[in-house]
């Protein structure tokens, strides 16, 4: 018979579970960009978060706790595989027809108006794939899942300043990626 | 003109992260420079290409298989995380108390030294004290007493020898 502080805590558990369970498969599929091993981090998270509740300090968001579980099993996953396979942007357009190339070549519409839907969501995940490791996870975070700064900082076990400038590196490469050019998406524009 | 504005700094101006006076100064060169508007743009579209993918959610089953696993996992051993500082603690505590215990056995080792009695020395001691002043004494009876004292010693031991041969 369970005590009545594991039913407490195996009820936080699933309120926790409810209210962060698809911000965090989520942060765990852009980071792998596979279903099973978004799969895997993600339950391998929420159960090192189960068994390490005792250290979660309340003051802190339990987002930015749980995302740093996961970041740092992904990063140790990452150390005994050795290296992350690569893959072309356009591959997963290509094998519909449609590449970003072609999207490209007709200059009288922005890019962003012409990919929508499942292929945007495969060119971006393809893009975030292209990625450095450090690059993708800061850009997940800041740019896909609106964290702050500062969290991010403490996802990634890295100073402010490191998430700053991570972050303009992987923009930079992200827009040398997509080809974007002078006047597409013209300044002052939202 | 003024030097170009960094991808860091154009990046930051695009979350707002940037002082008031850096934002000023990066807005006004801007204004006035082709090259950083194009990069700005350029990054701000890279950010918007991001926001276009899907969020993803979790699939039921995993949500369930999660909430099975923590049903039938035992209560996690308690493991000091809410106490970080204990970790440190036990075994310093340990150690203190290990370091007390030997410096106070040291200590009453030392101080049992210095209170034993060196009976030979204090037997020396006592007959010179005897020959000196008690035998030497002015006082007859004293004299006497000790004198006879001394006799019935020596034929004491005089007759404990001749037993023992």
């Amino acid at each position: 018979m369970r005590s009545r502080d594991e039913r407490s805590r195996q009820e936080l558990f699933s309120e926790l579970l409810g209210k962060y369970g698809d911000k965090a498969y989520n942060f765990a599929f852009r980071l792998t960009g596979n279903e099973q091993e978004a799969k895997d981090l993600t339950q391998e998270a929420f159960m090192r978060a189960y068994e390490g509740l005792e250290g979660y300090d309340l003051a802190k968001p339990f987002d930015a706790w749980l995302g740093t579980i996961l970041h740092n099993i992904y990063v140790d996953g990452m150390r005994k595989v050795g290296h992350l396979p690569t893959v072309s942007i356009d591959a997963a357009n290509e094998e519909r027809g449609v590449s970003l190339a072609d999207a490209l070549a007709d200059s009288s519409r922005p890019l962003l108006d012409l990919i929508s839907g499942e292929e945007a969501d495969r060119s971006v995940q393809r893009a975030l794939d292209r990625l450095e490791p450090d690059m993708r996870t800061v850009v997940i975070l800041c740019d896909m899942t609106g964290t702050s700064y500062e969290d991010a900082a403490e996802v990634m076990g890295c100073p402010v300043g490191t998430v700053r400038s991570r972050l303009a590196r992987a923009r930079a490469k992200l827009r040398l990626m997509l080809s974007f050019h002078k006047g597409e998406v013209g300044y002052g524009s939202a | 003109m003024d030097r170009h504005e960094t991808d860091d700094a154009l990046s930051a101006l695009l979350d707002g992260e940037l002082t008031q006076s850096e934002a000023a100064a990066a807005a006004g060169h801007l204004a006035v420079c082709e090259r950083c508007r194009g990069t700005f743009a350029g990054l701000r579209s890279a950010r918007q290409f991001v926001k276009l993918a899907a969020q993803r959610t979790m699939p039921a089953g995993l949500a369930a298989e999660l909430q099975r696993r923590v049903d039938a996992s035992p209560a996690p051993a308690f493991r000091f995380r809410a106490m970080p500082w204990a970790r440190l603690a036990v075994p310093a505590l340990t150690f203190a108390t290990a370091a007390f215990m030997g410096g106070l056995w040291v200590w009453e080792r030392k101080l049992n030294a210095s209170q034993e009695i060196p009976i030979e020395r204090l037997m020396a001691a006592h007959e010179r004290y005897r020959d000196e002043v008690l035998l030497a004494s002015a006082d007859p009876a004293q004299a006497d007493f000790t004198a006879t004292l001394a006799s019935e010693t020596q034929e004491d031991n005089k007759d404990t020898d001749s037993e023992d041969l």
